[in-house]
């Protein structure tokens, strides 16, 4: 059964359309803690809502890090953004927050 | 700007929370999950560090998102056990177990009473038989012992003349010693005191393997003849002296400084012999001349520690022969003499071992009830969820499936139980400690430990496998062939109906049991304390003393007796006083059985010849005991060393040589103190039970004190008033004659009595214990059992009283059914103690003897 939508889940499925990709974007995007955005992330992938990918590897080894992971909407999950802009009208007026520092 | 970070292990510490983190994740994400984290964090670093952002601040909020991963972790865990059958088992167990709580909460009480006490049972036994000796390869040690085949006692103390033979013509061990019991006078404070002690061999300390706590055990150039000059002391002993070290520690024994050379760890102070509480001191052990050739009765203790590959057998088959060569060498002495080889554990955990027989017997017997108990109520449960079982089967859950779900249910159970029952063996195992009969050194500190707790993990797995397997067998036998509907109308089927019964009828049995067992030990407590002794103890006290070192002529132990005595009856509420060299049921007793011959009789063959136990008794001894006069006159005051010499013997030792009852008026002679007496027999008393009150009451010649003055003396007082506030009193009237003669034992005669049935009430406590909550634990079963069966059956009786049956019909059937049961109970539980008790009864006769 798919989770219901709280105001939090509204805010990290807006991020994710505005186009942050990565984890920590994501948290820079809505101001919500770790420990409250990646439960949502990974509730968004099992109930098909997103789904995730592996940075390839080459990037990551020239930065001298492991490779990151990042998320992107399915057509199921903007369906869902959709349904959360009309349910939660302060997210048309939080574009000005949800600007990824790097694109 | 910021300044520069100065903390780089900030984000290492981040990472390190990710390491620990990854933990919780399921094995199946967690690299992936590691990975994210970590390139997250690294990449952020890195990206603050190139727009020179990285600032305390900055660096405290990666460790803040890190410390976020905890709930992204737990979320990741929470799911994968969701998904989990066994989970999912689990949870519906315990959502059945809270659905009905006061019904489990009542099984998992029972099954924690079950499982603690046997916990305890087996800690105990641990500790006290397996553990018992805390050497290295305690099954290489042995003790030996002279078998009399004249008396047939094979525990006989060893005489040093033996032991000398046999150290020298064995060849099973690898190491032979022995122990002399050896108490010294100990000065600490104003008063000297008895310190319990033990002379030991060279290789005595090495038969047990014993590494020093501190210090050094004793070496050869220790051994050499004249009073010791070094001693090892117990563990305990050094902590009472408050000395930091062994160094340069020297205290003060029967006068004379003694070195301390080192002390023995804590526990490996043997209890050899009996006698009062734990040994102390060690002391080199030099032989004299005339002990060389002391055979014949002994009264030392020998251990030796086997060759590797020799069998206790082979080392008794050896020993046996060399008995046999000393028999012919000495044959004066050793004719009857034979050896036996005993394992040393039994030897010193002989005194417990009754008494936990029967703990961990009836407790086993307890949780055996829990089980049947609480496996009824399950397959009562199963028969009320029968319905639910077949709608699951109908469902495609597999017949094991469904099995499964009862077990882990009785697994949930046990768990509940088993960490209930951890609670239940601690508080059993500190009573045991604290009101244990022997309170033996080997009880301190006990305490539960790992071991005990994974016991109890054993025993409740046990449990569960026991419980548990009946009901989920019916379960998984159970044909869903049958509607729904049907499964109302009865109780889960003939067959689960006879398992009920058969277990009703089984807790019914081992209830009946365990009262009847408790009922023969309580029968045999009171017959023992009915057994009228052959003295009084009310009103008496008595002080013990061993006067041979400060008084060593005959005039200077009679002029000490005397003034102990006249001051004693000098005390206010005493009423009369006296003295006797073997007062009956003492620790410390003195037994002197000599040959005696009979004037006017043809000698008789050494084996056969009378024999009796001499004591020394002034005629207070009996008129403060009330010990009665049978025929003849007691002894008087007048019997001193002027007259004429008598005796006065016990009914037993008259009704043995003189059947007639013409013992009055005969003479007798024996030796005593090393020298050949001629005595008339002016008087019978009654015999006296020295030892048990189990025991034959004791064959016994009195001597008056004036006629053979003894420095084993015990002062009897006889009181108007309580003795015990009296016995400071009557310590100072020794002191008042010698300040620095010790005290060895002091007491009222009621404590001696008690102390000598204190382990057949502790026997009977436990019993009595068990039997009761085996009994309510029955009835819980049987009554929770029954009314359930009863109520399921509720629609089945509507419809027979609509076709016409009474309800007296019906009622009677149900009382009918009940009262069978229990009767198939009662029959076969009543006779089962007598078989159980045989056992017990030969350990319990088995310990009486040994404390001869």
């Amino acid at each position: 059964m798919p989770a219901a939508l709280s105001s939090a889940m509204a805010l990290v499925l807006d991020a994710l359309d505005r186009g942050c990709r990565h984890g920590f974007d994501i948290l820079d995007a809505t101001g919500l803690a770790s420990g409250t955005v990646y439960p949502i992330l990974r509730r968004l992938e099992q109930d098909g809502l997103a789904s995730s990918r592996w940075e390839s590897a080459k990037t990551a080894h020239e930065e001298l890090r492991p490779p990151r992971r990042y998320y992107e909407l399915t057509r199921a999950g903007l369906l869902r953004v959709a349904e959360a802009r009309a349910r939660f009208p302060f997210l048309a007026g939080a574009g000005h927050r949800a600007r990824p520092r790097r694109a | 700007m910021a300044a520069r970070s100065t903390a780089p292990w900030l984000v290492a510490l981040a990472l390190h929370v990710i390491r620990a983190v990854a933990w919780v994740v399921p094995g199946r994400d967690r690299a992936g999950w590691r990975r994210e984290w970590e390139g997250e964090i690294r990449h952020e670093h890195a990206a603050l560090d190139a727009s020179r952002q990285l600032t305390w601040r900055t660096e405290m909020r990666i460790v803040g998102r890190a410390l976020g991963s905890i709930l992204d972790a737990a979320w990741l865990r929470r799911q994968f056990t969701r998904d989990n059958e066994w989970t999912m088992d689990v949870r519906q167990a315990w959502r059945q177990i809270r659905s009905r709580l006061r019904l489990h909460g009542a099984a998992a009480l029972m099954l924690a009473a079950g499982i603690g006490s046997t916990a305890a049972g087996l800690s105990l036994l641990d500790r006290l038989v397996l553990r018992a000796l805390p050497f290295d390869r305690p099954d290489q040690l042995v003790s030996l012992w002279q078998h009399n085949r004249a008396t047939g006692n094979d525990r006989e103390e060893v005489s040093p003349g033996n032991f000398l033979d046999w150290q020298e013509g064995a060849t099973s061990f690898a190491a032979i010693g022995a122990a002399e019991p050896y108490s010294v006078d100990f000065y600490a404070g104003d008063r000297p005191e008895i310190v319990p002690g033990m002379l030991v061999t060279r290789d005595y300390f090495r038969v047990l393997g014993v590494l020093p706590a501190a210090g050094r055990l004793f070496i050869d150039d220790d051994f050499v003849t004249g009073t010791p000059t070094v001693a090892v002391i117990s563990h305990a002993f050094w902590q009472r002296l408050g000395a930091v070290t062994v160094e340069g520690l020297t205290i003060r024994l029967d006068g004379q400084p003694v070195r301390v050379a080192g002390v023995l760890p804590a526990g490996a102070e043997l209890k050899l012999l009996d006698g009062r509480g734990e040994r102390d001191i060690w002391l080199p052990k030099a032989f004299q001349a005339w002990e060389r050739n002391r055979r014949g009765e002994g009264w030392w203790a020998a251990i030796a520690r086997l060759k590797p590959g020799i069998s206790r057998q082979s080392a008794q088959a050896e020993m046996e022969s060399l008995a046999a060569r000393l028999a012919v060498e000495h044959p004066r002495t050793n004719a009857q003499t034979s050896v036996t080889v005993v394992p040393l554990e039994t030897v010193v955990s002989r005194s417990v071992r009754p008494a936990l027989t029967l703990l961990l017997g009836a407790a086993a017997l307890v949780l055996l009830i829990a089980c049947a108990n609480v496996a009824n109520l399950m397959l009562v449960r199963g028969a009320e969820r029968e319905q639910e079982f077949l709608v699951r089967g109908a469902l495609g859950a597999s017949r094991a499936r469904l099995a499964r779900q009862v077990l882990v249910e009785a697994g949930v159970l046990a768990t509940i139980s088993t960490m209930l029952g951890t609670g239940v063996a601690w508080l059993m195992v500190r009573a045991v400690t604290v009101f244990s009969p022997t309170r033996a050194r080997a009880l301190e500190g006990l305490t539960l430990d790992a071991g005990t707790i994974g016991l109890t993990l054993l025993v409740g797995v046990m449990s569960v496998l026991v419980f548990g397997a009946i009901p989920a067998w019916q379960c998984a036998a159970r044909r869903p062939t049958r509607s729904g509907e049907d499964s109302r109308w009865s109780t889960g089927g003939r067959r689960a109906r006879w398992i009920q019964r058969a277990l009703v009828v089984a807790e019914v049995a081992v209830a009946v049991m365990l009262a009847v067992g408790a009922g023969l030990l309580l029968r045999s407590f009171a017959h023992a304390s009915q057994v009228h002794p052959g003295f009084s103890t009310s009103g008496v006290g008595v002080v013990q003393v061993f006067a041979h070192d400060r008084n060593d002529t005959a005039d200077k132990v009679r002029a000490f007796h005397e003034g102990v005595i006249t001051r004693l009856r000098q005390i206010p509420g005493v009423t009369d006083a006296g003295s006797v060299s073997a007062m009956p049921l003492i620790s410390a007793n003195i037994n002197i059985e000599s040959p005696l011959a009979i004037e006017g009789r043809a000698t008789a063959r050494p084996s056969e010849e009378p024999t009796g136990f001499l004591t020394v008794a002034s005629p207070g001894y009996f008129s403060s005991l009330g010990i009665t006069l049978s025929a003849g006159r007691l002894l008087a005051d007048t019997d001193d060393a002027r007259g004429q010499p008598v005796a006065v013997i016990s009914r037993t030792l008259a009704q043995r040589y003189w059947p007639q009852g013409d013992a009055i008026g005969s003479w007798v002679s024996f030796r005593f103190q090393g020298a050949l007496q001629r005595r008339q027999i002016v008087g019978i008393v009654e015999a006296i039970r020295h030892d048990a009150m189990e025991l034959p009451a004791r064959d016994e010649l009195f001597i008056p004190f004036a006629q053979g003055p003894f420095a084993s003396i015990t002062f009897v007082f006889k009181a108007g008033v309580d003795p015990a506030g009296l016995l400071a009193q009557a310590r100072a009237a020794v002191w008042a004659v010698d300040p620095l003669q010790t005290i060895y034992e002091d007491g009222t005669a009621e404590a001696l009595m008690a102390d000598a049935l204190a382990p057949r009430r502790f026997a009977l406590l436990l019993a009595a214990v068990f039997a009761v909550a085996a009994f309510v634990l029955a009835a819980v079963g049987v009554y929770a059992t029954m009314s359930y069966t009863i109520g399921l059956q509720t629609r089945e009786f509507g419809v027979r009283l609509a076709l016409g049956a009474s309800t007296g019909q019906i009622g009677r059937g149900v009382l009918r059914r009940g009262l069978t049961t229990c009767a198939t109970g009662v029959a076969i539980g009543w006779p089962a103690p007598s078989w159980a008790a045989a056992p017990f009864r030969r350990s319990c006769s088995a310990s009486a003897r040994s404390t001869r």
